[in-house]
């Protein structure tokens, strides 16, 4: 019992401090928060003004095939479902009527799809232009427009040469190519650019093999992928402050004399310390669920499964807890101690990877690096459970943690105990 | 008082940091219900030796026992029963007063009601009544003083060890400081007193210690310590001229022991200062002398300290 009021004491005189308060909340939030703020829009919420397009499509069909209209692909594609966050398309069939729209404010882009669109495309001298007009003063409307044009126009002059291509090799091999052959170089060119280009709009190049720690096909957003990471090692960082500065009570109870008078109590000094380290633990704890909660609302962050998540916090709030008693049993005041333990938690929390979860090439030594600090281990076992992992891949460096973090504790309460006798 | 039993036993106490003695043999016993003062300059080994009574360090040498328990094997019930006011003014300055005692109180395991009631009462006997729910950060030197020796009440301990409790505050403070320390002796609190203030020693204390470098030079009431240094006064004349004759006239009385010159101040070793003066005053008359300058000092602890160690107390 006598215990417990210390542990109370300590924590209410922890969470009257807004130095602590911004360490253990507003920091961590805002780290993670901004970034997400500014990059919101590549997780489809970006709120911007949609744009009103006017498509003219005067594009006329190849008498060879009759079925294929290029314009109508490209007013398929402006209107696509993907971009109605952005895009808003009208059809119209009079360019003139368009343009005049546009300059009356009652439409911010025109594009005119020209009649020989079609035609352009399987002429191998062919030439079309689509027109894009629209009001000087909007930038980022006419910008999307004209890269979804460009890409469209990209992806055809692309078939064109795959068709080509295809016809200068079959012909070398001495084969007869036919309209029907180079249709078909063609779809299939089409087929493989249009699965580039969707993972290119997830973030994801099919040339590059993405590894630990964004699980990017799961989550299913980018954005989602990368705060929760960024977010676990804002988390992991900041614990590791907060455990440090909470242990401080034990310099400015010393420095106040109240450590002195506790210590003429009948309670023995063991259970002073610990009544101190609970604190510390329990302060941790309140820090992980909070945050982690606040992760998962304001950001839609899914941590992971309950149990290994929770193995984690506990890891955390021991490792944490242990580095900060440990370290300020080395100092001498809490003055002294405010700028020393600054410096550690910064150092080992770099090396431990809290500030680089987003890299996806990181080196391998750097990786290693990670593990020679508690915070690369507790970091390691939130990424397991973001990425849903088994049970046992989350929680072994949620025990090392743990365990590094009672080590920690001994270290400390041996000096302390040195000290104070 | 000799048949109360005894309080406080402590046998050749020693305590060292390194090469430095703090304190030397220290062999002194408080009996209960009494006032003991261990006076002696800053450095003397005060502190220290509170400081291994209240099981805060351990002794280098020797052992105490306090209501018989002895602070090496026992020091658990040794700080049950003892409440030590510290030099250093040791509470929570975030807290209110009633939430320090409220604290410090369950340190010593109380609880409930109980524990209400005797915050209540310790409050009443410190007069911080009124002031209770005021943080202690806010409070003055005094109230901060009389608080830190509330929290050493809480538990009704049997032994009150006050260090010092008077250093820093304004003579009100003090007075009502000085006043609790009589009631608790009134209520058969057995109270060991540290101080470097002689007057606070003498009007308290039943018994006193005078302490120098870790070493115990004298111990016994007031009026036995005076009587180490005899009776004799010493007055301090400043004359307005050369005495020539006079101060043989004054060799010749009665109640003079001696009689010095030096820069113009004459020295005079007394045996009852207040029927000699006026005779002093009245030959110098004579001779047309002016005294301009008079100092009377009689034997006090001070000069039970100069006698003992050859230099001033508050040095």
């Amino acid at each position: 019992m006598n215990i417990l009021t210390i542990t109370f004491k300590d924590l209410a005189d922890s969470l009257r401090k807004p130095l602590v308060l911004a360490f253990m909340l507003v920091l961590p939030l805002l780290q993670a928060g901004l970034p997400y703020l500014a990059f919101n829009g590549l997780a489809g919420g970006l709120d911007v003004q949609i744009t009103r397009v006017l498509v003219v499509d005067l594009d006329q069909p190849n008498p060879a095939y009759p079925e294929f209209r290029a314009g109508e692909l490209l007013t398929a594609m402006l209107a696509d479902e993907q971009l109605a966050n952005l895009l808003e398309v009208t059809l119209s069939d009079d360019a003139y009527a368009a343009r005049r729209m546009v300059e009356a404010g009652q439409a911010d882009v025109a594009v005119i799809i020209p009649p020989e669109l079609t035609a352009s495309l399987f002429e191998p001298e062919g030439r079309a232009a689509v027109s894009i007009y629209h009001d000087p003063t909007l930038t980022l409307g006419p910008g999307i427009v004209r890269d979804v044009v460009v890409n469209f126009l990209d992806g055809f002059a692309g078939a064109l040469i795959a068709a080509d291509l295809t016809t200068l090799q079959l012909e070398a091999l001495g084969q007869q190519v036919t309209d029907r052959t180079r249709q078909e170089a063609m779809q299939r060119y089409g087929t493989w650019a249009q699965s580039v280009g969707e993972s290119l709009s997830r973030g994801v190049h099919p040339a590059i093999d993405y590894g630990d720690p964004v699980e990017v096909h799961q989550t299913g957003s980018l954005m989602k992928a990368i705060v929760g990471p960024m977010m676990a090692g804002m988390l992991v960082f900041f614990a590791f402050f907060v455990g440090a500065f909470a242990a401080q009570s034990l310099l400015r109870e010393d420095e106040q004399g109240t450590l002195k008078r506790l210590f003429r109590t009948p309670l023995s000094r063991g259970r002073i310390l610990t009544g101190k380290f609970l604190a510390v633990v329990i302060l941790l704890l309140l820090q992980t669920v909070l945050l982690l909660g606040f992760g998962s609302l304001l950001f839609g962050i899914h941590w992971g499964a309950a149990l290994p998540v929770a193995v984690n916090g506990l890891g955390l709030a021991l490792s944490a807890a242990g580095f900060g008693i440990m370290l300020i049993s080395f100092m001498r005041t809490s003055r002294q101690a405010f700028l020393v333990m600054g410096g550690a938690v910064i150092l080992t929390g770099m090396a431990g990877g809290t500030m680089t979860t987003t890299f996806a090439s990181l080196p391998a030594a750097f990786r290693l690096l990670n593990l020679f600090t508690p915070q690369g281990w507790v970091l390691r076992g939130f990424e397991a459970a973001l990425q849903g992992r088994a049970l046992l891949e989350a929680a072994v460096p949620a025990l090392v943690a743990a365990a590094t973090g009672l080590a920690f504790l001994l270290v400390g309460w041996h000096n302390l105990n040195r000290r104070y006798s | 008082m000799s048949n109360h039993p005894t309080a406080i036993h402590v046998q050749d106490l020693r305590k060292s940091y390194g090469n430095l003695a703090a304190v030397q043999g220290l062999t002194f016993s408080v009996r209960q219900g009494e006032i003991f003062s261990l006076l002696g300059p800053n450095g003397a080994g005060k502190s220290t030796t509170i400081a291994i009574l209240s099981c805060l360090v351990p002794p280098t040498a020797g052992d105490a026992t306090l209501m018989g328990h002895s602070i090496r094997s026992r020091p658990g019930a040794v700080k049950q029963v003892i409440g030590v006011v510290p030099q250093e003014i040791a509470l929570y300055e975030d807290l209110s007063a009633r939430q320090n005692l409220l604290f410090w109180g369950r340190m010593y395991g109380l609880k409930g009601d109980p524990l209400r009631r005797r915050v209540d009462e310790v409050l009443e006997l410190v007069a911080l009544g009124e002031r209770q729910n005021d943080r202690a950060g806010q409070y003055s030197g005094g109230m901060q003083r009389r608080l830190n020796i509330a929290i050493a009440l809480l538990h009704e301990p049997q032994i009150v060890i006050l260090d010092e409790p008077t250093v820093g505050i304004d003579p009100q403070s003090r007075r009502r400081i000085l006043d609790s320390i009589q009631e608790l002796k009134r209520c058969g609190v057995t109270i060991l007193y540290t101080t470097h203030y002689m007057e606070e020693a003498q009007e308290l204390s039943d018994r006193i210690a005078i302490l120098d470098h870790g070493r115990m030079i004298a111990q016994g009431t007031h009026a036995e310590l005076v009587g180490m240094v005899g009776e004799l006064s010493r007055i301090r004349l400043t004359l307005s001229r050369k005495p020539s004759g006079l101060l043989d006239l004054w060799r010749m009385l009665a109640s003079v022991h001696s009689v010095s010159e030096e820069n113009g101040t004459v020295s005079l070793l007394v045996r009852d200062s207040a029927r000699v003066l006026p005779t002093l005053f009245e030959s110098a008359a004579r001779e047309t002398i002016q005294i301009t300058a008079m100092e009377v000092q009689e034997p006090d602890l001070e000069a039970v300290f100069l006698h003992l160690t050859g230099k001033a107390l508050r040095d």
